[in-house]
């Protein structure tokens, strides 16, 4: 008798252990993941296109994009194993459109006022797959901030190179 | 040479040792990177770890990520080494989970690589308490499809149409290494992203497919394929992953794990070394209901035991441990034996105890043939003079009985003894055989 309470109770806490075990699993799946009970997803978000800035000074001096709030946020699955998230409107999942970029640089002067008497050139281009099914830049726009305002690129010679902007 | 594939199959057999050396080259991965581009401190804090909840100063204290992961490598090898089992396995997945949590919660990119592996840790550290290397196993297999398998469910449901080939360019493009060959393929042809595509969600959907005897070396294969591909597209160093797989599934055909081929038999001296199976074999249940019903600890395993190994145990002189192997194998320890001469015997006697210690063994036939090899190659020539063999068994030791019984013992009485009634049997010398009895 002994020995099948014994025997039971290996077992008990073998069924014990694992069950727990999947229950937290299940509980990070369907309530919310906390590691290490996460769900493994492995890119399994399907973006169909990125978008990435490029941000430069009237000097042509590259600036990185995350200090104007367009550097790119992987927010894609498993989305909730990223501790730190930079403020961004480019995220994986929703590339911003030209409006969101538009509304976004106009908001920006008043969180950094440094910008008020700067001249910033955005380029934003689109990646996709074109025509041929090749992946390449399919649009691209381009933006100036001046002295804290969103102003026309027609007041500008812009040339297209490496360094983003050259202001003539 | 020869020692360096004997070391490296034993390495290879040690599941702990396997998981702790990809954890801790993941960790080190992962501590690298944090000393080269620092914590992301400044960005939004988002708790996705069971210790996002502590105060911010405790995980944000550069010095506990670095204690932590010092200890963690530290306790980790002295796991390996068996110091104190219980204690460092216990402070290695501690250590490990500080370590893992304080990295997630501070860097700015994500990386689930531990997750598999700290599974199985968790798995291996149960079972210095109360887990069975069977279900530490069997567990480790279903937290290895489940980790593909989910991969696959979420890439079906989770955002629209995954194998459209643009994705796989996105991926490519924004996380391929700039001198991959196959990043370069890919982005020219999407028709290439497509196919491959739908060759890894294949590959993610159909992992139950290990399960499969027979399919399982294709899916192992396809996994190996599939790791290299991120590798060299990604450098991700998920490579270790399907080590990982390939380890916790193929063990079974390098190791004969359930005796479904044919093998040899052999007997060496117990030695000090084997404790510790010998501590495990005690706790299987089969073993604690008719052999061991007492529990024992891994102290008491060697105070019984030790001076056995040294001779200092008059009675018990010749304990064996019983080993299978074939021609691709190394030897396996299985099970234990030990003869000795019986005193008050109208004739001169032995009686051996023994039991198959590992529980995928049994029911394979092995228990006659062992018995069987055990009395003519070992016991009988220990005592030449001895000319009849005594064996008990608990009356309901079913499968114990059969297998005595077809090796030629014969029935003579039943005794109590313990608390229980047992079954005496004996055979002599002359009347052992092998027939197709029974199997355990």
């Amino acid at each position: 008798m002994i020995v099948k309470v014994r025997r039971q109770s290996a077992r008990r806490n073998e069924v014990i252990f694992l069950t727990l075990l999947t229950a937290l699993y299940l509980a990070g799946i369907f309530i919310n993941p906390l590691f290490p009970f996460t769900r493994f997803a492995l890119f399994s978000d399907s973006p169909r296109e990125e978008v990435v800035f490029f941000v430069s000074s009237l000097e042509g001096v590259e600036l990185d994009p995350l200090d104007f709030g367009l550097g790119r946020t992987y927010d894609g699955d498993p989305t909730m194993m990223m501790g730190r998230i930079w403020p961004s409107i480019n995220t994986w999942e929703s590339p911003p459109s030209e409006a969101q970029v538009r509304a976004h640089l106009e908001r920006l002067p008043r969180f950094r006022p440094d910008l008020k008497n700067a001249i910033i050139c955005i380029k934003q281009s689109t990646f996709g797959t074109d025509a041929s099914g090749r992946y390449d830049v399919v649009k691209q726009s381009l933006y100036l901030l001046r002295n804290g305002t969103l102003d026309s690129i027609s007041n500008f010679s812009i040339e297209r190179s490496k360094t983003g902007c050259t202001f003539l | 040479m020869k020692n360096l594939l004997k070391y490296g199959q034993r390495f290879w057999n040690d599941l702990r040792a396997v998981t702790l050396v990809i954890t801790a080259a993941i960790t080190l991965d992962q501590a690298y990177a944090v000393h080269q581009f620092g914590w992301a401190l400044n960005a939004h804090f988002h708790p996705v770890t069971i210790l996002s909840y502590l105060p911010r100063i405790v995980i944000e204290t550069p010095w506990v990520f670095w204690t932590s992961f010092i200890i963690f490598l530290t306790a980790g090898a002295l796991w390996t080494t068996r110091m104190r089992p219980k204690v460092t396995a216990t402070a290695t997945v501690i250590a490990l989970l500080l370590f893992e949590c304080f990295f997630l919660q501070n860097v700015a990119w994500t990386d689930h690589r531990l997750g598999l592996p700290f599974f199985i840790l968790i798995l291996l550290n149960a079972e210095e308490f109360f887990l069975s290397k069977k279900t530490v196993l069997t567990a480790a297999k279903f937290g290895v499809v489940w980790f593909y398998f989910s991969a696959g469910i979420e890439k079906l449901f989770d955002g629209g149409f995954w194998p459209n080939g643009t994705t796989l360019q996105v991926f490519a493009h924004s996380f391929g290494r700039t001198g991959s060959w196959l990043r370069q393929r890919i982005l020219e042809n999407v028709f290439l992203a497509q196919t491959l595509q739908w060759g890894v969600l294949a590959i993610e959907l159909g992992s139950p497919a290990l399960f499969h005897r027979r399919l399982r070396w294709i899916w192992l294969i396809a996994i190996g394929f599939l790791h290299v591909g991120i590798e060299e597209l990604m450098g991700y160093r998920y490579l270790l992953h399907a080590v990982l797989a390939w380890r916790i599934f193929t063990i079974e055909h390098i190791h004969p794990l359930d005796g479904s081929e044919p093998f040899d038999i052999n007997f060496r001296k117990l030695e000090s070394s084997d404790f510790r199976i010998l501590y495990q074999w005690l706790r299987e249940p089969h073993v604690q209901e008719f052999y061991q019903r007492t529990p024992m600890s891994r102290a008491d395993v060697a105070a019984r035991y030790g001076p056995r190994v040294r001779g200092l145990d008059a009675k018990f002189q010749h304990a064996h441990i019983v080993t299978v192997s074939d021609k691709r194998r190394a030897l396996i320890p299985i099970g234990k034996l030990q003869c000795y001469e019986v005193a008050d015997t109208p004739v001169r006697s032995i009686t051996i105890d023994l039991f198959i210690g590992e529980p995928q063994f049994l029911r394979k036939g092995i228990g006659q043939r062992m018995l069987y090899k055990y009395l003519t190659d070992v016991a009988f020539p220990l005592f030449p003079d001895a000319t009849h063999c005594i064996i008990s068994h608990i009356v309901s030791n079913y499968a114990a009985i059969r297998c005595s019984k077809s090796v030629g013992f014969k029935f003579l009485r039943n005794e109590m003894s313990e608390g229980h009634e047992w079954a005496i049997f004996a055979v002599e010398k002359s009347s052992i055989r092998l027939s197709d009895v029974g199997t355990t």
